[in-house]
């Protein structure tokens, strides 16, 4: 079933920049990483938003940043129609009742000798979800809404599997009935018929509960399948967005296409077909000029080894960072000069 | 299969102690590896793939393990083989790389230099000697200027370089065999693809034979001629890459592929596989995969299935009791 339509944006995220301090080498400098370099980004009400690049593209940050997790150096993020940049702390905590955050390793996230219960309760406690005497039934109530048995409740975290484990972190995310869920690479570390499972359980959730995820993964075939739109991140800025069928099937920046192309399909004619992929990400440390991906680009000329693309409007809910993108013709036909 | 097998794996079993008790981890792995030819094993965490591979190169051995069954390397036993005798087959003649390069370079001597002494100590040829070929295959593994980066040390190259410089090691002694578990895991798809491409290269030019370990269908299907899928211990469908995928056989095979969302086209329904993967101590005298298979009778639950072809070529064989029907082939 498909999700009801977005109506207007939930989180938004307007020019972030990140920095953090590289550990300093014997004598060099301080050098810094732009982590999140100007990046932008809206989600809407009931829509699901897929993150996707490679290790170190900033793409947990950006997640974190959008939750005040991580302060960022500039710009500004926006919930629910209010600026929550500078929030203080305990009109923050409030707000965390309506954001939350499920990581790849659940096991982290939980406190190894507190039980499935004592995990749960501590968290309708602290945040006064229900009267004390109500949070035994709400408990069954969570485990039973992620697929766990409620014998569950009495045990640790250790003995469980993984996606046992992401269950209960997904319960401990639902405690306190959210609007949105940063899911930071939530389904990466589950074999994919777990994986499968529990990406079930996030689209019932949504469709039951009116959620909205900002989904970060490096797997595209995951966010094709689960998101409605995805933004594409390099060395910290955003490269290219759009709807996830237009931007995997004919991506506009060649980087994108690069991704895609490189991206293992359970297909041997495909997989085997030459595949333009070349170069690694340099380091964050000392990016590139102009547009970051030139290096590795096959199309690269003179301009985008000096200049920073601006992000320009494809047409079709689709935005990219190129200089080669032309408009050609028509709406909705665009190439490559 | 032209030529004889480089080698030949029969009634494998892997078995544990674990409180006390002795129990198998595979069972009855059955498989052939052709000259050239690689094929992947493929499953999900612990279903025995890394164990059956550790196994080929004689490294499970001691108390807490027991080895079952007949591995044939070019015709002579490694199984119950004395060390002495093993050594002389590892890394010269069978060669391993894992998923984390790091676990298998030294931090602290420059990369060329453990390039070089692996070629010497396996090829006994001088240093001057050694290092050439060390720089050549650097060169053949595509790491960029490679003469300069002989002496740098592995954590100033990048974990897809690492795993290149692994690869160079491995294939400096020119071994028939690679086994490689999870080589491209941990690295992001593009270095990823960059490294498939290089190995199936590699194993072309070099004519050797490749054991490749992954639990990704996506990357059998880059990499891979033929294809074990594996289940709780057990080998479940054997066949060419191209069958595989093409008509999958076992119930698991099916459900694993459909359980797959895809980049390459729309998914409209995922479907997930109800239950999880039996813990060892709970696995069954039946077929393993029966209490989540929806084919599954009670004759699945008695007796394991063997592997065999069951109505279709030889070189397909399922190891189940109503396996999906033969497609029949267009033209």
């Amino acid at each position: 079933m498909t999700p009801p339509a977005p109506r207007g944006p939930l989180l938004e995220g307007f020019n972030l920049t990140k920095t953090f301090e590289a550990r300093r080498r014997m004598g060099a400098p301080r050098a810094r990483v732009h982590a999140l370099d100007d990046v932008s980004l809206t989600v809407a009400y009931r829509e699901t938003l897929g993150l996707v690049g490679e290790s170190g593209c900033g793409k947990s940050t950006a997640g974190r940043t959008l939750l005040r997790l991580l302060e960022p150096d500039a710009g500004s993020i926006w919930f629910d129609g209010e600026d929550i940049t500078h929030a203080v702390p305990r009109h923050m905590r409030a707000l965390r009742k309506r954001l939350q955050i499920i990581f790849q390793d659940p096991y982290a996230s939980l406190d190894p000798r507190m039980t499935v219960y004592e995990t749960l309760a501590e968290v309708l406690r602290v945040h006064n979800v229900c009267p004390r005497r109500e949070i035994p039934a709400r408990v069954a109530e969570l485990l039973d809404t992620v697929g766990l048995p409620p014998s569950a409740a009495g045990r640790y975290p250790h003995a469980f599997s993984g996606g046992q484990r992401q269950r209960i972190g997904i319960a401990r995310s639902l405690s306190v009935a959210p609007d949105l869920i940063v899911a930071d690479e939530a389904v990466s570390a589950l074999d994919v018929s777990i994986q499968a499972q529990i990406l079930e359980l996030l689209a019932r959730l949504r469709e039951k509960r009116g959620l909205s995820y900002l989904f970060i993964s490096h797997d595209l075939g995951v966010v094709r399948y689960f998101c409605q739109r995805a933004v594409v991140m390099y060395l910290g800025r955003i490269v290219e967005s759009g709807p996830v069928a237009a931007l995997f099937d004919a991506p506009l920046h060649p980087y994108t296409r690069m991704l895609r192309q490189a991206s293992p399909v359970p297909d041997p004619v495909q997989a085997r077909a030459t595949v333009q992929v070349t170069g690694e990400v340099p380091s964050p440390l000392a990016p590139p000029p102009g547009c970051h991906f030139h290096p590795r680009c096959p199309l690269a000329t003179a301009i985008c080894r000096q200049e920073r693309p601006a992000m320009r409007d494809a047409g079709g809910g689709r935005l990219v960072a190129c200089h080669l993108y032309r408009e050609e013709g028509k709406e909705g036909q665009a190439s490559f000069s | 299969m032209p030529g004889d097998p480089v080698l030949s794996v029969q009634g494998l079993s892997v078995q544990f102690r674990i409180g006390g008790a002795w129990r198998a981890a595979t069972r009855g792995i059955d498989f052939d590896l052709a000259p050239n030819e690689t094929l992947a094993l493929v499953g999900e965490s612990g279903c025995g793939k890394s164990i059956t591979c550790a196994s080929i190169l004689g490294l499970l051995g001691g108390e807490g393990a027991r080895v079952e069954g007949s591995i044939r390397y070019r015709g002579r036993e490694i199984v119950g083989m004395p060390e002495s005798e093993l050594e002389k087959i590892r890394g010269k003649e069978i060669a391993m790389i894992f998923q984390e390069p790091m676990t298998a370079l030294n931090p602290v001597m420059p990369v060329g230099e453990q390039i070089a002494e692996a070629i010497s100590v396996h090829l006994g040829c001088s240093r001057a000697e050694a290092k050439t070929r060390a720089l050549g295959f650097m060169e053949r593994v595509r790491i960029p200027a490679a003469p300069e980066r002989y002496r740098d040390y592995p954590h100033q190259f990048s974990g897809g370089m690492r795993q290149r410089i692994v690869i160079a090691m491995a294939m400096a002694c020119q071994p028939r065999i690679l086994l490689a578990d999870e080589p491209t895991t941990a690295l992001d798809v593009t270095i990823q693809a960059q490294i498939l491409a290089e190995l199936r290269d590699l194993c072309a030019n070099l004519e050797m034979s490749m054991v490749f370990i992954t639990h990704s269908l996506g990357v059998v299907a880059a990499i891979a001629d033929r294809v074990a899928v594996m289940y709780a211990g057990e080998i479940v469908e054997i066949a060419p890459v191209a069958e595989l995928f093409a008509a999958p056989r076992h119930p698991y095979t099916q459900a694993l592929l459909q359980a797959i969302p895809r980049v390459d086209r729309e998914t409209v329904t995922l479907r997930a596989i109800p239950g999880q993967v039996p813990a060892i101590a709970e696995f069954g005298s039946g077929c393993r995969f029966a209490p989540r298979c929806p084919r599954a009778s009670e004759a699945c639950q008695a007796v394991p299935p063997e592997l065999a072809a069951r109505g279709g070529p030889e070189g397909h064989r399922v190891a189940c009791l109503a396996p999906a029907p033969v497609r029949e082939r267009a033209s």
